[in-house]
């Protein structure tokens, strides 16, 4: 198991590398700059001052290479839309606010989404599942600002319960999370529900059923279990989805995250942030696959690790 | 003596079978007329009987019908029929109707934007730039994806790894936020939104193309119709396609809404429709969550078109997934 996770993390560096410098291709690919279509009005002798302070005025490699051997001291760069501010610190400021939220709408999604495809899947074409699968249907088809604009109408204006923004305050945590969580949940219970169904109607739930086991034993031990697995590899992308933000959610709720700073900049061409963001994203995304793959392994032993 | 009967016996034996097989042909062949309804009739009445799969159409039907006759029906109702020309043709720019946002009212039934323009005729419009931006830019989707996908399909090899690379690269950038930079390059716009979503979202239908080219180029009819001498185009035309139509057709539905959702996303973070013109998602992001707390109705109404597109657009599609698809239903 170590030298499988060790194999992994080697293959993971590789893979770091080969995405910055497609990131870092990209984005100076792209035409225009960070002072360029700004709404700052610099002159063009500003602009070469501006870039030559920045580094940009040097050949792409040089720029690759001075950024990657600050990455080896844990050196992001400066960010260019906030200048007087690293891009480590920025992502450190917002980036918990934006996990607190992500990681809330998380476990709401999985503790209703769980249950919710199990019981539709056990009273399968019932009004229990119908209501279920309709739920999910809204919950996964309508999208997230949509919902936030529909609670704030609802809790803050019609009924007066609830704040409708901010992020001081546990109140003020509800309608983001709630918003932030239909669509997860809807996924969740959806595949939770074929999953389920699938296991119902093994040959080995028969057998179970047929060497007489209670019906609760039949679906703890036999169903579920081996219902869970296949969700592994659903449930895993939508960790690192979650937990990096939103940026209407936070723009609706006004809630000071890591969200918005994915589109401003790229907007801004603030090329630190940019690949730090990228960086950050993959790996948690990497993260994520591998700790899917190895929960894989402990949940079903007929996988083997390589 | 005995060669003879055995030889007698198995005349016998053919005798009637023959004809009884040739009965139970007749038999099955008149079964099969009966049932032949096809598999447009087929999946036609499969989706009526879809309740789920109706009421999604009936959405997309009263979508379609504000749509089309926006100008000519809506618009002009709350306005009185001599101002909806102007009202269309400049894109509710020039027109103040009301007071500055009015609450809705027996004479604007959606109240009036911090413009004073009429709330109602606004989300008419939006169906037209919604349904127009969602459709086109699946077409557009589909002219880019399509051909990729069954050149790679079809021809294989070298050509294949290249295009399968490409879908690899574009499927590994976040899709809203490469649609955003394009955005961001060519300025907000009508047509800009549609090219930028266009340009994002072929690559499920260049996937779902290829995997249907390659798994009917094995079938035994390609190669009958390879055998007597059909060239390659008409073997495309008549055959590859018409057997890859249904699952195009359901990868067009459920992309609108997706692109919808684009649109509005785009719109609501301001580089998508131009002001002037109205939008759904530029509706919201504009006025509506900044003045949510007073003027409810500049956010309310847009959002619950959206969620009746988007609903519409899935269920319906869905619908003709299940429908186009027997065998889906049947596992599900």
């Amino acid at each position: 198991m170590g030298r499988f996770i060790l194999m992994r993390l080697l293959g993971l560096i590789v893979v770091f590398f080969i995405i910055s410098v497609i990131t870092f291709l990209l984005m100076h690919g792209v035409p225009g700059g960070p002072w360029k279509y700004g709404q700052r009005p610099f002159t063009d002798e500003q602009i070469a001052a501006l870039e030559a302070r920045y580094g940009l005025d040097k050949p792409l490699w040089e720029q690759y290479t001075t950024w990657l051997s600050g990455v080896l001291k844990f050196d992001f760069g400066k960010s260019f839309q906030h200048p007087d501010e690293s891009v480590l610190s920025l992502i450190g400021r917002t980036w918990p606010i934006t996990i607190h939220l992500g990681g809330m709408a998380l476990a709401l999604a999985f503790c209703f989404g769980v249950p919710l495809g199990i019981v539709a899947a056990l009273k399968q074409n019932t009004w229990v599942d119908y209501l279920a699968t309709l739920l999910s249907i809204f919950g996964f088809v309508t999208p997230h600002f949509v919902w936030g604009i529909l609670f704030i109408l609802l809790f803050s204006l019609a009924l007066k319960w609830l704040p409708t923004g901010g992020w001081d305050e546990p109140k003020q945590w509800i309608m983001p999370v709630l918003a932030y969580s239909l669509a997860p949940l809807a996924t969740i219970a959806r595949y939770t529900r074929a999953s389920v169904i699938e296991a119902v109607h093994a040959d080995y739930v028969r057998t179970a059923r047929a060497k007489g086991l209670r019906e609760r034993t039949v679906i703890y031990r036999h169903v579920m279990k081996n219902a869970l697995i296949p969700m592994l590899t659903v449930f895993g992308p939508i960790i690192p989805d979650l937990i990096t933000g939103s940026i209407f959610i936070e723009a609706i709720f006004r809630v000071p995250g890591l969200g918005k700073f994915w589109v401003t900049s790229t907007v801004e061409r603030d090329y630190p942030m940019i690949i730090g963001l990228t960086v950050l994203w993959s790996v948690l995304i990497a993260f994520t696959y591998l700790i899917t793959d190895m929960l894989y392994v402990f949940a079903d032993p007929r996988v083997k690790y390589y | 003596m005995t060669t003879d009967t055995q030889t007698e016996v198995t005349q016998d034996q053919t005798g009637p079978i023959s004809q009884e097989s040739t009965a139970e042909l007749a038999f099955i062949k008149a079964g099969m007329a009966r049932q032949e309804r096809g598999l447009y009739r087929d999946a036609a009445r499969r989706f009526v009987k879809n309740k789920l799969a109706i009421v999604g159409l009936i959405f997309v039907l009263f979508l379609l019908v504000l749509a089309i006759f926006a100008d000519d029906w809506f618009i002009a109702l709350p306005l009185g029929r001599d101002a909806a020309p102007l009202i269309a043709k400049t894109h509710f720019n020039k027109v103040f109707v009301g007071p500055a946002g009015g609450f809705p009212n027996g004479e604007f039934w959606m109240g009036t934007d911090l413009n004073g323009r009429d709330q109602f005729s606004r989300i008419v419009y939006g169906a037209r730039v919604s349904l127009t931006v969602g459709l086109l830019s699946q077409l557009i989707a589909f002219a880019i994806g399509i051909p990729l996908g069954a050149i790679a399909g079809w021809k294989g090899g070298r050509i294949d790894f290249v295009v399968m690379r490409l879908v690899d690269v574009m499927s590994a950038i976040p899709t809203l936020l490469f649609a955003y930079l394009i955005m961001a390059r060519l300025g907000a716009g009508f047509w800009n939104v549609m090219l930028a979503i266009g340009i994002t979202s072929w690559i499920g239908i260049c996937r779902l193309t290829r995997a249907q080219f390659l798994a009917l180029r094995e079938k035994e009819f390609i190669e009958a119709s390879q055998m007597i001498g059909a060239g390659t185009w008409r073997i495309i035309r008549f055959h590859l396609l018409p057997n890859s139509l249904a699952p195009i057709i359901v990868s067009l539905t459920l992309g609108i809404p997706t692109a919808i959702f684009a649109e509005a996303s785009l719109s609501f973070l301001g580089v998508g429709i131009n002001p002037p013109t109205p939008s759904w998602g530029q509706m919201i992001g504009r006025d509506g969550v900044a003045n949510i707390n007073y003027f409810w109705h500049l956010a309310l109404f847009p959002a619950i078109m959206i969620a009746i597109a988007m609903l519409g657009f899935t269920l319906m599609g869905d619908g003709l997934r299940d429908a186009l698809d027997p065998r889906m239903l049947r596992e599900k």
